[in-house]
């Protein structure tokens, strides 16, 4: 791995968390409780709320950003413009095909290989045949004989090598059997990996602007320019639209992560 | 009855690799009329039109599942009652129920091997 990869590493939430104020919130309600003011108090409590509130929004926005970013290394959505020597990176749709490329060639090779194996074979029974066929319409001195025995012996040891020649190729078959299964099962990984990433995504808007929503809670609508109205008005809007199913890809993350501050 | 090996025999899968492993391994099984299909839905009109004797047919298709051209065999006269061996990589105990359900004649999970291929042909037709 390189230094890229390892900067794409997922952060580490519980160090990272922003509990700016948090402290001096807390120190402000203690205080608060003990002289009895209860008002007071419970503006504090708000405030450490929202704090809270943000601190949940940091993480799940960190969290959704190293995703995206592992994902991106992973090169999950685009192969065609991945270079076929750029192997610092590692990309799942190109292992799969390259995998499933080799798997093919493999048996093409196979294939040329039965049909070469079935003509020898078929070849050596002609032989055989002609061999037959000519000792037993000919007179044959002895050394003509053993002459032909011994070729008749070559042909049946080359016959049997051919058959375990078949029946090594019938194994090399069969073990591209897993090719195929590991090509299903990285495909799998590949999906869930999205669907995490897109749910993620939702929840951190959700969170971005059950935020900002937050932040109207205390106003009435009468305390509100027409600026804030407006954007209530939109992040309210922005909530109904918000859907689990919602598909982006991955430039559409990346601008929306980056958008939202991640 | 047994197997015939002269018997007509229709691969259905959506990978190429896949169709042409168990092609070349009933070939070495002795059955040479092996033909491939790369989705129930390209399947299905090869099966009204092609009088075959067996079904070898892979689950997980973009177009037509195995589950659902194993239905749509069984929902047709003419061709209701060939023989299906669906291949999957998955051995979920639903799946299994749901084919038997469907009337599936046996079911192979891959990997599989020409020993368990032959051994699944044997019992659909012993």
């Amino acid at each position: 791995m390189n230094s890229t990869h390892e900067s794409n590493q997922f952060p580490s939430l519980i160090s990272n968390i922003e509990l700016d104020g948090f402290r001096e919130k807390t120190d402000q309600l203690m205080a608060d409780l003990e002289k009895n003011d209860i008002g007071s108090a419970l503006k504090r409590i708000n405030e450490i709320n929202e704090i809270n509130g943000k601190s949940f929004y940091s993480v799940i926005g960190k969290l959704t950003r190293g995703l995206h970013d592992a994902i991106s290394d992973l090169s999950i959505s685009s192969v065609q413009d991945q270079p076929e020597n750029d192997m610092t990176r590692v990309d799942l749709n190109y292992v799969i095909s390259l995998t499933d490329g080799a798997a093919k060639k493999t048996l093409d090779m196979t294939e040329k290989s039965r049909a070469s194996l079935t003509s020898l074979n078929e070849h050596y029974a002609s032989q055989a045949s002609l061999i037959g066929n000519y000792s037993s319409t000919h007179t044959l001195d002895e050394e003509t004989t053993k002459f032909l025995q011994m070729v008749a012996t070559h042909g049946q040891q080359s016959t049997d090598e051919i058959s375990q020649l078949n029946s090594n190729i019938s194994e090399i078959v069969v073990a591209q059997n897993f090719q195929d299964i590991a090509s299903q099962s990285i495909t799998k990984a590949i999906n869930i990996i999205k669907e995490v990433e897109n749910s993620l995504v939702a929840l951190t808007q959700y969170a971005n602007l059950l935020t900002k929503l937050s932040q109207f809670s205390d106003h009435s609508e009468n305390d509100m320019n027409s600026e804030d109205s407006e954007e209530l008005k939109s992040n309210i809007g922005q909530l109904n639209e918000l859907s689990g199913n919602e598909h982006l890809d991955q430039n559409d993350v990346d601008n929306l992560l980056s958008s939202l501050g991640f | 009855m047994p197997a015939d090996l002269n018997m007509k025999i229709l691969v259905v899968d959506d990978h190429e690799s896949m169709r042409r492993i168990e092609k070349q391994i009933l070939n070495d099984l002795g059955y040479p009329n092996v033909d491939m299909a790369d989705d129930g839905a390209t399947a299905l009109p090869m099966l009204m039109a092609g009088n075959y004797d067996f079904v070898i047919t892979d689950w997980n298709m973009p177009q037509m599942e195995g589950i659902d051209l194993l239905k749509s065999i069984r929902a047709d006269e003419r061709i209701g009652k060939t023989p299906v061996l669906l291949v999957t990589a998955e051995s979920k105990k639903e799946r299994i129920v749901e084919a038997a359900q469907a009337g599936v004649n046996d079911y192979v999970v891959k990997p599989f091997n020409a020993d368990i291929l032959s051994a699944k042909i044997s019992r659909i037709f012993p």
